[in-house]
C-alpha cells in the first residue's frame, strides 16, 4: 500500500475563518477551524476522520472540494496541487470530487424533482443530453434501491433513508473517484444506518470509489474505514490504520474516545473508562502549546507552550504529543 | 360469542413483499399543486380572487362595448344621477361615470400590475445579487436601500413627476423607483439563510455557475415571499396612484384613473355625493380584495404548514 501514489494527499492544510465583521479592515480575531493538517488517501481506500463537533471535520471535507478557499497548505489531487486552482481550472477536479451531505432533508432541494436533482451534475458538465440522460438516472436510482417510478416525485415524499440513497445517487451521477461523506449516517435510524453503509461499500467494491469518512460514531467509523484520523480544535492527533488505532491507541486524547465506546459487558465497562475533565478549549486566537493541553490528564508544563509535532512512532502510525512513548511505555 | 368469531373474519394476513418496501402509494402532488389546494380552503381569499378577477375582466371589456364613451362630453346632461340611461350618473361634463370608471379601472389596474411588477422584478434581481455574492456588493447595494428609504417617498415621486411630465409612465417608473426597495430587503434575507442550505453547497461543488443556483435554487425557494410581497405592492401601487391623481400629480385629462375620479368627485361632494362615492367604493373594494387575496396566498405557501 505505501509504494502506491496516493489520490489525495493533505498538506499542512490550514482553514481560517475571521471573526467579527470590521468595516474597513480584517478583523483581528481568527478562528483557527482547521490548522494544519497533514494526511493522504490512496486509491480505493477509506480513510475515516472523526473528532467531536466543532474539531474542523466537516471544514476540511468542505475545503477539500473548494467550498471554502483553504488559508494555507497544499490539496494535491493525483498530482496536482487544487488548493490554488482558479474556479475555471477547478471544473475538471470538481468531476472527480464529490460529496454526500449529512442532513438528508436540507441537501435536497424541495423544489425540484428526483430526476432534476439527480441530472444537476449531468447537465452541468455535459455529461449526457436527452434520452440518454433520463435513462442514466433511472439507473442510478435502480443502483440506490428506489425505482424509476421515483424519478418524477419529489423530495418531501421520501423518507429519510431514502433521501439520503437520492443524495448518494446524485454524488455517483457524475462518476467521481473520491466521495466525501460527511456524517452521511448521523441523521438516520439505526437500521437504515446499516442500509447506507453497507451500500456505500458496495458501490466502492463495484465502482473502485475511494472515500473519505467523517463521523463522529467510532464504532460505524472502525467498520467502514481502512485508516483513520482523529481531530482535536482543527488540528490531528493521531492518524493509524483503523485496527491499529483501536487495538493501540498511543494518543491520551484516542485513548479516551475509545473508552467513551459502550461495551456491551456491565462489568467490563465501568473501570475503563476516561472522563475527560474541562471543556473544549476555543479555536478563537489559540496560543501555541498542545490543543489538548487543558484537558490532557498526563498534561506538563511544555505542554502548555510547545505545539508537539505530529511524527510517526510505529510505522504507519503517526501521533503529536510529546510524551506519547513515555505514556505507552514504548 | 358471535362477535369474537366475526372479528376474526374481519382480518386476514396478507404476506409482506420485500420489493414493495420502496412504493410510494401517495400521488405526487407538486408544491404549487399544494398552495393552490390550501389557498381554495380558504374561503374569503377565494371570493376576493373572484371578485378581483371580475373587475379586472370588466374593466378590459366594458369600455369597448358601452355607448357612451368615457370622453364624450354632454353639457346638457351634466351632474345627472343614476339613472337608466347613466347608471353611475354623470360630471359636471356631462361624462357618463359608469364609463368612466371602468375606464380608469383600466389604468388604475395597469399601473397597479405593472408598477408592481417592475419594482418586484427589481428588487428581487437588487436582494439576490446583495444576498448572494455578499461583501462590498451587499454592502453598497444595502446603503442605496438604507439611503432612498430614509427618503420621504412622495419627494422622490414628486421630483420624477416634474422631471418626466405627467403620464402613465412617468408615474410607473415613479413608483418602481421607490417601491423595490422593501422587497429586495426580503429577498436578501430569504438569500442569506439558503445560500448555506446543504443544496446550495452540493450544487456549488458540482461547479454549477452563481447564476444558475441564484435561478434554480434561491429565488425558486423564495418564491413564497415574492408572491406574497407582490400580491401586497399591487394595492400598495394602485393606491399611490390614486393618491398621486387625487393631489393633482396623476394623469393627464381627458385620461382617468379611480384616484382622479374621487378627485373631481370630493369638489362636488356636497352636492352630489354619487360621484364621490362610486369611484371611492370601487378604490377600497380592489384595495380589500387584494390585501385579502394575498393574505389567504401567505397562508397557503406557508412552510411551516407543509410537511
Amino acid at each position: 500500500m505505501s509504494n502506491q501514489k496516493p489520490l489525495i494527499e493533505v498538506k499542512n492544510l490550514k482553514k481560517h475563518f475571521y471573526v467579527g465583521r470590521s468595516l474597513w479592515k480584517k478583523s483581528k480575531n481568527v478562528l483557527t477551524a482547521v490548522d494544519g493538517l497533514n494526511f493522504y488517501i490512496n486509491r480505493g481506500e477509506t480513510f475515516g476522520l472523526v473528532g467531536e463537533s466543532g474539531c474542523g471535520k466537516s471544514t476540511t471535507g468542505r475545503t477539500i472540494v473548494r467550498l471554502y478557499d483553504p488559508t494555507d497548505g497544499e490539496i494535491i489531487y493525483d498530482g496536482v496541487d487544487i488548493a490554488r486552482l482558479s474556479a475555471k481550472e477547478m471544473m475538471t477536479y470538481r468531476k472527480k470530487i464529490q460529496m454526500i451531505f449529512q442532513d438528508p432533508y436540507a441537501s435536497l432541494n424541495g423544489r425540484m424533482t428526483v430526476t432534476d436533482i439527480i441530472g444537476e451534475g449531468i447537465d452541468t458538465h455535459k455529461i449526457l443530453t436527452g434520452d440518454a440522460r433520463q435513462k442514466r438516472i433511472y439507473e442510478l436510482l435502480e443502483r440506490v434501491g428506489l425505482k424509476r417510478e421515483h424519478a418524477s416525485r419529489y423530495p418531501h415524499e421520501f423518507s429519510g433513508g431514502q433521501r439520503q440513497r437520492i443524495g448518494i445517487a446524485r454524488a455517483l451521477a457524475i462518476e467521481p473517484e473520491l466521495i466525501i461523506c460527511d456524517e452521511p449516517i448521523s441523521a438516520l435510524d439505526v437500521s437504515i444506518q446499516a442500509q447506507v453503509v453497507n451500500m456505500l461499500e458496495d458501490l466502492q467494491d463495484e465502482m473502485g470509489l475511494t472515500y473519505l469518512f467523517i463521523a463522529h460514531d467510532l464504532s460505524m467509523v472502525k467498520h467502514i474505514s481502512d485508516r483513520i484520523g482523529v481531530m482535536y480544535l482543527g488540528k490531528m492527533m493521531e492518524l493509524a490504520t483503523s485496527d491499529e488505532l483501536y487495538n493501540n491507541p498511543l494518543h491520551p486524547y484516542t485513548q479516551a474516545l475509545l473508552s467513551s465506546i459502550p461495551v456491551p459487558d456491565p462489568n467490563a465497562a465501568k473501570d475503563k473508562r476516561i472522563i475527560l475533565e474541562g471543556d473544549v478549549g476555543s479555536p478563537i486566537n489559540p496560543t501555541p502549546g498542545c490543543r489538548f493541553a487543558s484537558r490532557c490528564r498526563y498534561c506538563q508544563d511544555n505542554c502548555k507552550t510547545e505545539t508537539p509535532k505530529f511524527r510517526e512512532i510505529l510505522k504507519g502510525h503517526f501521533v503529536a504529543c510529546h510524551y506519547a512513548e513515555k505514556i505507552n511505555n514504548l | 360469542m358471535t362477535n369474537k368469531l366475526s372479528e376474526d373474519k374481519l382480518f386476514s394476513h396478507i404476506g409482506a413483499n420485500q420489493k414493495d418496501a420502496e412504493q410510494i402509494e401517495s400521488v405526487s402532488i407538486t408544491y404549487f399543486q399544494d398552495v393552490r389546494r390550501r389557498f381554495l380552503k380558504n374561503k374569503v381569499a377565494t371570493v376576493s380572487l373572484i371578485i378581483l378577477i371580475i373587475l379586472i375582466c370588466l374593466s378590459v371589456i366594458l369600455p369597448f362595448i358601452i355607448d357612451h364613451k368615457y370622453t364624450t362630453t354632454n353639457l346638457l346632461a351634466s351632474n345627472k344621477s343614476p339613472n337608466n340611461e347613466f347608471w353611475f350618473g354623470t360630471d359636471s361634463l356631462g361624462r357618463d361615470l359608469f364609463a368612466r370608471i371602468w375606464q380608469g379601472g383600466r389604468v388604475s389596474f395597469a399601473v397597479g400590475f405593472t408598477a408592481a411588477f417592475t419594482s418586484g422584478i427589481l428588487g428581487v434581481l437588487m436582494g439576490s445579487i446583495a444576498g448572494f455574492f455578499g461583501g462590498k456588493v451587499d454592502m453598497l447595494i444595502m446603503r442605496i436601500i438604507d439611503v432612498m428609504i430614509s427618503i420621504p417617498y412622495l419627494i422622490i415621486v414628486m421630483l420624477i413627476m416634474v422631471v418626466l411630465n405627467s403620464g402613465l409612465t412617468s408615474i410607473i417608473i415613479a413608483l418602481t423607483i421607490t417601491g423595490w426597495l422593501n422587497m429586495a430587503r426580503l429577498v436578501r434575507g430569504q438569500i442569506l439563510t439558503l445560500k448555506n442550505e446543504d443544496y446550495v453547497l452540493v450544487a456549488e461543488s458540482l461547479g454549477v455557475k452563481p447564476f444558475r443556483i441564484m435561478l434554480r435554487h434561491l429565488i425558486p425557494n423564495t418564491m413564497g415571499v415574492i408572491i406574497v410581497t407582490l400580491t401586497m405592492a399591487i394595492p400598495r401601487a394602485i393606491f399611490s396612484e390614486a393618491f398621486l391623481a387625487f393631489i393633482g400629480l396623476g394623469i393627464a385629462p381627458p385620461q382617468t384613473s379611480w384616484g382622479q375620479l374621487a378627485n373631481s368627485g370630493v369638489k362636488v361632494m356636497r352636492l352630489f355625493p354619487y360621484q364621490m362615492w362610486i369611484p371611492s367604493i370601487f378604490i377600497s373594494l380592489t384595495m380589500l380584495c387584494l390585501q385579502l387575496v394575498g393574505d389567504g396566498l401567505r397562508d397557503a405557501l406557508d412552510p411551516k404548514l407543509r410537511q
